[in-house]
């Protein structure tokens, strides 16, 4: 099978080089039809140039085209990737900015609070209008939603449309390499049961190897913090990751790792599960660690991207794209992200376990059946599939809940474009409701208002 | 055959004087045996005189005994009434005090917070003291709780011992009140359903004189210069009271019960507990930018406040026993309602705290929830079924999960537990998660003497 792959928002420079290079790299999508669909006409016929340079380079017979008509473009694919921003920059800011003249900071503001709000208010209608169009013209076709927020927005192509809806994200493969740095491991060689929602996967049980249990290997080495000082990891970490070394060793230790991931580590110490996603999703979704008292969060190391940093990520993709634009070859580095993985385990048959979201279907015993959720699942011949069964202990069970409650009126504000529906899921959100009562109503109003353009569905 | 009624805490002068008043004006406890016992025997004999005294004016076979000794009190008990708090104001300083340091302040302290739940900590290992006896000594009695936190208490009654236990709480009697000179209506003319959690009880309908109360609410609300500032008629029969709030407009109770009623206008349906209980729960109310509640007309109950309040309980006592007349006015409390309704089988409904077995649909099974209630000669049950607005429902399931966990520490004596319960719990959880860690131990620490369990 040769199978044809769409990717809505083609033009991205963050997502179109990096699944190009992936397809490329994966011999059973070698042979891919990749579609290019963007709004951006230049710059989904940059990509277009890039990924048949790719096919070029590798000698394979990857094709790739640029088609500008949504429709044409998703006809009779197999797979549609979805990776938008409504908005972009010009919207985002609003999502960041407001809050904070409201005293509320949000270390990336794209998942939940009062930005991931916002994001999914935007972000869903333009998924359906996508979701309906695949019913149409490629009712078989699985759609890979790549754009944030992700729950939220795999949640309203699930509960309004027929279409086969998976959502995928990378931030479980960061978490396996700070468990590969700790327990002398290869990243592949960590696999977790996990219950959540994206940007918030708890980990309740981890096997290292064949029968390892990863749990008591942390547990151990937490509680040894003079062994974690001195011992030595497998790799040093990348600059980008902006970590600060701590231990007084000469070179990276295993506690420079833990100090750098405290929130994760402290939270996992005290109710023993493990946030899978990195400290700045996770703390937003317990906002006591983005508080004025600890300083937003940055005594526990906790990065905030503000809007600087998101435009220097943007930055880092141009730039990107122009090294994989002028390299002779294909980049060998795997992106990370888990799109090519997902499409080889369908297109070959072979099993490929990794984490999904997807309707639970008794994954996660602490969330209702239906709600998109967070978990290891298996890609194969048959399709997507949760793997496993597990409940959330304890007070990270009832945090999830909380958020979950949230996400599916997020959903349902998105839907009726009923503002009282979105001042009813700020109220109950961990983050916005920290405002006095009458501040949250007067955020969420001003919210709205900033990006009215983008909100056909609010027009009054 | 004469029922035996014993109050546990029965030194109370806050709670035993107006429960002893409602006791000899309830026809069918003329004969009752009444048992006082408290750990402190000092107030024990001025209220017995009381008893005999009030006794003798009307000519009733009531007789009272008093005892320091809880075993020989409950020996053939048939009611046992708890109004106890442990450690007085000298333990309940602290709950106020330590978190107001890290800029948490509480309106009230004594249901939920991180007040509730060290008041929580404290109570429950008594409660489940005299609950033990009481499976030894009087099995079949019925415990009457009217001791805060309300909630985690019965809680911890219904989850860990076998005796019957049932919460009562007197807001709703308040709340009713407001409504009936609101809404130029009798008091006992007013029907709700109401669902929640004891302090955020929360009506769900309101039928007044054959109409939709909430509509009259509603329309009253629409138009707040209309009220004019005419003082409210008070229904007949309330004798001095209608002295007391003579001097009220429509107007000025509004200012009184600003956060229930924007709730009400948020969610149509109205809380039915005093704002200052109602904003610990819906913390966005009690905030430094809204002067800690001022701005919602909310005012915050200091020790000093409490103990000013005792003296005048103790004053009242005093008058009491100096007069020739006993009150007829029933105080709002409803344990002698109560316990006439079981001795009569004449089936009467009450707001009660009980075990949630489909009262309150939005919350767990076992939960203890307020609820309006029948109670017959056939003990009690649930009377309605309730369903509240989204946002509403989902806060009552927050708050039942502090609630739990609150539960699960106070019996296990877990430090950790204790930790959970505060992240949890709405208002403690506002703050930093050091703090909150910070905050527990100190509190934890100052009021070790009350908590043999955490030793």
């Amino acid at each position: 099978m040769t199978p044809r792959i769409t990717i809505v928002g083609g033009g991205s420079y963050h997502w179109a080089p990096r699944l190009l290079a992936d397809f490329a790299n994966t011999p059973s999508l070698t042979g891919s039809s990749v579609v290019l669909h963007d709004l951006d006409t230049e710059r989904m016929k940059l990509m277009q140039d890039l990924g048949r340079e790719m096919a070029d380079r590798r000698g394979i017979a990857m094709t790739v085209e640029a088609e500008g008509e949504r429709r044409r473009a998703l006809d009779g694919a197999d797979f549609v990737i979805t990776a938008f921003s409504v908005g972009g920059f010009d919207s985002m800011q609003h999502d960041i900015e407001i809050p904070q003249r409201f005293g509320i900071r949000q270390p990336i503001g794209d998942s939940v609070g009062p930005g991931g709000i916002l994001r999914a208010l935007r972000s869903v209608p333009v998924l359906l209008d996508i979701a309906r169009d695949i019913e149409t013209v490629a009712p078989d076709a699985w759609l890979v939603n790549v754009t944030n927020p992700l729950t939220a927005l795999c949640r309203s192509a699930t509960r309004e449309t027929n279409v086969k809806t998976v959502g995928l994200c990378n931030e479980w493969v960061g978490c396996s390499w700070v468990l590969s740095l700790l327990l002398d491991c290869g990243m592949a060689d960590v696999d977790p049961i996990l219950g959540g929602v994206n940007h918030f996967p708890l980990a309740t049980s981890l096997r290292v190897g064949d029968d390892e249990d990863g749990f008591v290997r942390l547990h151990a080495l937490l509680n040894d913090p003079e062994r974690a000082a001195v011992e030595p990891i497998w790799m040093d970490p990348p600059d980008r990751a902006g970590w600060v070394k701590v231990s007084p060793a000469e070179h990276w230790t295993k506690l420079d790792v833990i100090e750098n991931n405290r929130v994760r580590f402290e939270l996992f110490r005290r109710f023993g599960v493990l946030v899978g996603s990195g400290d700045h999703h996770s703390v937003e979704f317990m906002p006591s660690f983005v508080h004025p008292a600890n300083d937003y969060g940055r005594d526990w190391r906790v990065h905030h991207y503000g809007m600087g940093g998101h435009r220097r990520d943007a930055d880092d993709d141009v730039e990107f794209y122009e090294e994989m634009r002028d390299a002779s070859d294909v980049t060998r580095m795997p992106s990370g992200e888990l799109v090519a993985q997902l499409l080889d385990g369908m297109v070959t048959g072979k099993a490929k376990h990794l984490p999904v979201n997807l309707p639970n279907e008794g994954n996660v015993t602490n969330l209702d059946a239906g709600a998109v959720v967070e978990i290891m699942g298996v890609a194969d011949g048959s399709g997507v599939h949760g793997r496993d069964k597990t409940t959330v202990p304890g007070i990270m069970g009832e945090f999830l809940r909380r958020i979950n409650v949230v996400q599916e009126w997020t959903v349902e504000a998105a839907l009726s474009g009923d503002r009282e529906l979105v001042l009813e899921a700020m109220l109950a959100d961990p983050i916005a409701a920290q405002l006095p009562y009458e501040k949250i109503i007067e955020m969420t109003d001003e919210m709205l208002a900033a990006t009215a353009r983008w909100l056909p569905q609010f027009d009054a | 055959m004469a029922p035996r009624i014993v109050i546990v805490g029965g030194g109370s002068y806050q709670w035993v004087p107006k429960l002893l008043v409602d006791l000899v004006n309830t026809g069918s406890l003329a004969e009752a045996e009444i048992v006082l016992q408290d750990i402190d025997p000092d107030p024990l004999e001025p209220m017995a005189d009381f008893v005999r005294h009030v006794v003798g004016l009307k000519g009733l076979g009531m007789t009272v005994s008093t005892t320091t000794d809880q075993r020989a009190a409950l020996e053939g008990a048939d009611y046992v009434v708890v109004t106890i708090s442990t450690g007085g104001f000298a333990s309940m300083r602290h709950d106020l005090e330590i978190p107001e340091r890290h800029g948490i302040k509480q309106s009230v302290g004594d249901s939920v917070g991180p007040g509730g739940i060290m008041r929580a900590l404290r109570n429950i290992p008594v409660l489940v003291g005299i609950a033990r006896d009481m499976e030894e000594i009087c099995p079949h009695a019925w415990m009457l709780n009217i001791t805060n936190p309300m909630t985690t208490l019965c809680r911890a009654m219904t989850h860990e011992t076998s005796i019957r236990t049932v919460g009562l709480c007197h807001e709703i009697a308040g709340a009713q009140f407001a409504l009936s000179l609101l809404l130029d209506s009798s008091f006992l003319d007013l029907e709700f359903e109401l669902v929640g959690v004891n302090h955020l009880p929360i009506l769900t309908s309101l039928r007044v004189d054959g109409d939709d109360g909430f509509d009259r609410l509603r329309a009253l609300l629409a138009d707040p210069d209309g009220l004019g500032n005419e003082p409210v008629k008070l229904p007949a029969g309330f004798g001095e009271a209608a002295a007391l709030a003579g001097g009220v407009s429509k107007r000025e109770i509004l200012e009184h019960h600003k956060v229930k009623l924007a709730l009400f206008e948020r969610y149509g349906v109205l809380p039915g507990a005093g704002d200052r209980h109602l904003v610990e729960f819906f913390p966005g109310f009690l905030t430094e930018e809204s002067g800690w509640g001022k701005r919602w007309g909310v005012a915050l109950t200091t020790i000093a406040d409490r103990e000013r309040d005792a003296a005048g309980h103790r004053g009242m006592l005093a008058e009491m026993r100096a007069s020739n007349e006993v009150s007829t006015m029933p105080s709002g409390e409803m344990v002698a309602p109560m316990i006439d309704a079981f001795l009569r089988d004449r089936p009467h409904a009450f707001p009660l705290n009980l075990p949630n077995s489909g009262q309150a649909p939005d919350l767990p099974p076992d939960v203890v929830v307020e609820a309006m209630c029948v109670a017959d000669g056939r003990g009690l049950r649930p009377r309605d079924q309730a369903r509240l607005p989204n946002v509403l429902a989902e806060w009552l399931r927050r708050v039942s999960a502090s609630q739990e966990a609150t539960v699960r520490a106070a019996l296990s004596g877990n430090r950790d537990q204790v930790v959970e319960a505060m992240l949890l719990d709405p208002l403690a959880g506002r703050i930093d998660f050091d703090h909150v860690e910070q905050m527990t131990d100190e509190m934890l620490s100052a009021t070790a003497r009350w908590l043999p369990q955490f030793a």
